[in-house]
């Protein structure tokens, strides 16, 4: 008795059971007010856009709109939610119309103020915003928030000095676009869509300056915006000796090129140590297939790596010089029962298409 | 005497542990939700990236799923997502799952060829529905479940497949939303979503049409032992990249890796975590990274049990398979490349979740003898079981407050109110009983009995005949 219950335990214990209530009485309140602050926002953003809806669609079919009232800067900052919204879905003089309307009333000075004083969100919002509104005075702010660690509210600053000025943004961005591993790519192909030449044109001046890590972020930004390097640099990356990562990723930008003129280096990666590389070579070289290949395809179909025969395979059955006959008897001549599996699959497939 | 203080120290800070690794759990999770909140704008702006979406196999286990199966598809085929093909599995089932689906989807049978990637039961016809192109359907010798998503792996044509219980009901922005964290970073290996209780709820047309709760009370004790796994359990290990468990229920993978990792593990009963921990353990043993995330805005609605037997039996399996999945991989422990997921969610899972049942009733049991032998006073046993109450009130109520601060799923205050209720009572009755059904799992895994999936009773009832 002595040991423990007179001991500090207990009175540890009290304190404990003290504490866990008040902080609970605490999380209760924080419930109602969580569930007070949302329900008078959403009234709040209702009453707001049924108003000022008609006036936004007003000014769309080029009406001059009366405001209700002036407005404060919340009322300010829902108007550029909605705003958003509406210029991200439209397009052509409309969309133009409501952006010099937004100016007029003074929401870009709002934006302006929050992309240096507000909170994560609001610097995400006016951010949103002010590329929207191609504020080009905020271009100073919007590249401060691009070198913060924060990987969403950088990578939508970016977005918008894209569309304040493409040029110098990719002249200024680019060590971020290709160091920045955490921006998301399907957001960064998104932005930098409508700046592809000027892209292009950046990735092939810089190449050489670029590191094998940025190397591969710009093959890869390559591939999804569909953009070529010179033949020279493709030859010069096609070099058996470079790593896995950059070869995989100008197999996959040469896959898409489709070149024969690239065929001979690529058949010369059949040989690389590493595997993946192999069955992206695989792969690569299947739309570019000679017959002259059939001898060395049929090697690969002894490759350790299962994707690699595959691909091998899948290539033997489109050779139009070996055909479904040719194929069944490559089949039967093979003695390893995973090259035969692989290419037995391929023969399944050729009858029934047939 | 010594031995029983020593039990009783145990047991305090056994306590003290847990609960101090919980709430850690628990301030990761506000700040991850905080951030989720400050980026919801980007959510409201029209989303222009489906062009980069990844096209996705949903693959829908179906196992005697006669009552609910073609409710769920119907949802399945309302959900926002650019590309996507619907894969149901039915894995042998005795009732009229297949004839359901027939009436509903008008299948014919089709032949298609396909290399078996991993090896499964046989398959004895493949069908395809004449309404929905996009939902086809593979009806195999009885497997079970891992079998099962195995064969729709070996079917599927997309890079990533989506685990789906024949039961559940997505939101409809749920696979969208789910697929972000693939669409960011190239190198993810699996994301998991939020598991809802659907008991209360009502479904029309596959669309979950009204948010309720249910009359049952073992349902109402789950709703929120589910808000507080999903909430901060997993939301806290997703942060340190440590999650080790992504529901069986909805869960997104990378396919290629699954393969490349021999896809489910059919000998094991919990192969959903099994094959999370087994992706930490091999692809960081090889050096690669092995993201895996969680997505608290990714919800899907699910069934539980409302009956103790039903219960018992799910729990007993969940625990098992939790000793299996961590035994089988136990490479992982502290291994050089394991990271978080092996020098800090390993072990916890291990102490706490695995053995902690164990531990627990121990030290009930050794706190009851302490007190018949007077070691300590009633007073005092008293006051440390109001502590360790208090704390888990604490805890349900803190989940309560991160779904009202980020979701506001529950319309209702008097929903809120009821909750919780709900998790005061938790502590007095439930919670010791999940313990000692733990406590089997556990014993069924030592003395290694033969595992039995048991009979999930499934009432439907949630789902408007229509």
């Amino acid at each position: 008795m002595d040991n423990f219950a007179s001991s500090n335990v207990l009175w540890i214990a009290v304190i404990v059971s003290m504490l866990t209530a008040a902080l609970t009485l605490i999380l209760i309140v924080f419930i109602c007010l969580f569930r007070w602050i949302f329900n008078a926002e959403r009234q709040s953003y209702e009453i707001f856009s049924n108003q000022w809806f008609p006036i936004l669609a007003g000014v769309i079919m080029g009406e001059t709109p009366k405001i209700p009232k002036e407005l404060n800067q919340t009322d300010k900052l829902i108007l550029l939610r909605l705003w958003n919204y509406w210029h991200q879905s439209i397009a052509g003089d409309a969309s133009g119309r409501l952006k010099k309307f937004i100016s007029e009333i003074g929401c870009n000075a709002v934006a302006l103020n929050l992309i240096q004083k507000g909170n994560r969100a609001q610097k995400l919002l006016s951010s949103i915003s002010l590329g929207n509104l191609n504020d080009s005075s905020a271009w100073e702010h919007l590249k401060l928030l691009v070198e913060t660690d924060d990987q969403i509210v950088s990578l939508h600053a970016a977005r918008a000095m894209l569309q304040l000025n493409s040029e110098r943004a990719i002249n200024e961005l680019m060590p971020m676009i290709l160091g920045r591993a955490k921006w998301d790519m399907s957001v960064l192909t998104h932005i930098l869509k409508q700046s592809r030449a000027i892209f292009e044109n950046e990735i092939i001046k810089g190449w050489v300056t670029f590191d094998e890590v940025q190397q591969i972020r710009a093959l890869k930004l390559c591939v999804s915006l569909d953009l070529y390097l010179t033949e020279e640099m493709l030859r010069q990356l096609l070099q058996i000796n470079h790593g896995a990562p950059l070869l995989n990723a100008t197999l996959k930008l040469l896959e898409r090129l489709q070149n024969p003129a690239y065929r001979l280096q690529i058949i010369q990666l059949f040989d690389h140590p590493s595997s993946s590389v192999r069955a992206q070579a695989v792969r690569a070289h299947s739309a570019i297939a000679d017959p002259r290949d059939i001898e060395i395809l049929v090697e690969m179909l002894y490759d350790n790596d299962s994707l690699t025969r595959n691909y091998a395979a899948l290539t033997l059955s489109q050779s139009s010089s070996l055909g479904i006959q040719g194929l069944r008897s490559l089949k039967e001549a093979l003695e390893d029962p995973r090259a035969y599996q692989a290419v037995a699959v391929m023969c399944m497939r050729l009858e029934l298409s047939t | 005497m010594i031995l029983l203080e020593i039990f009783t120290w145990v047991f305090v800070g056994y306590n003290i542990a847990i609960n101090l690794g919980y709430i850690t759990l628990n301030l990761m999770s506000i700040v991850s939700l905080v951030y989720k909140n400050q980026e919801n704008l980007l959510h409201k702006l029209p989303q222009s990236y489906s062009e980069f979406e990844y096209p996705i196999s949903l693959l829908v286990p179906a196992y005697n799923e006669e009552a609910t199966i073609v409710t769920s598809i119907k949802s399945m085929l309302q959900l926002e997502y650019s590309s996507i093909e619907i894969v149901v599995i039915n894995d042998g089932s005795k009732d009229g799952t297949l004839e359901a689906l027939n009436a509903a989807f008008e299948l014919k049978k089709i032949t298609q060829s396909k290399s078996e990637l991993i090896q499964t039961q046989t398959v004895r016809g493949l069908y395809q529905s004449s309404q929905y192109p996009n939902l086809f359907v593979i009806d195999k010798k009885n497997g079970g479940k891992a079998d099962s998503l195995n064969a729709g792996i070996n079917f599927s044509n997309s890079p990533l497949f989506c685990a789906v219980d024949a039961d559940s009901i997505l939101e409809r922005t749920a696979l969208q939303r789910l697929a972000k964290p693939f669409m960011r970073d190239p190198q993810m290996v699996v994301s998991g979503g939020t598991i809802r209780v659907a008991n209360g709820c009502q479904v029309s047309q596959g669309n979950l049409t009204h948010i309720g709760l249910s009359t049952n009370p073992l349902a109402l004790l789950q709703v929120v032992e589910y808000l507080r796994a999903f909430l901060f359990g997993r939301l806290g290990w997703s942060r340190l990249n440590a999650i080790l468990i992504v529901s069986g229920a909805f869960g997104l993978f990378k396919k290629e890796k699954i393969i490349e990792v021999g896809g489910y593990k059919t000998n094991t009963i919990g192969e959903d975590m099994e094959l999370i921990v087994r992706l930490h353990r091999i692809l960081r043993s090889r050096g690669e990274e092995c993201p895996v995330e969680f997505v608290a805005d990714s919800v899907c609605w699910t069934e539980v049990p409302e009956d103790i037997k039903t219960l018992r039996n799910q729990r007993i399996r969940w625990q098992r398979g939790l000793c299996e999945s961590l035994y089988a991989n136990k490479g992982l422990l502290f291994s050089k490349t394991g990271g978080a997921a092996g020098w800090v969610a390993f072990p916890f899972m291990l102490i706490f979740e695995a053995f902690g049942p164990l531990l627990e009733i121990v030290g009930y049991f050794s706190m009851f003898m302490a007190v018949v032998f007077d070691y300590i006073s009633w007073n005092a046993f008293f006051v440390i079981s109001v502590s360790t109450v208090s704390i888990g009130v604490l805890l349900s109520t803190s989940a309560l407050a991160l779904e009202e601060f980020s979701f506001h799923t529950y319309p209702k205050v008097s929903q809120l109110i009821v909750l919780w209720l709900v998790g005061i009572i938790d502590s007095f009755g439930y919670r010791q009983l999940n313990t000692y059904w733990r406590v089997i799992g556990l014993y069924k895994w030592v003395a290694q009995t033969e595992a039995q999936w048991g009979k999930m009773t499934r009432k439907g009832s949630w789902q408007a005949k229509n």
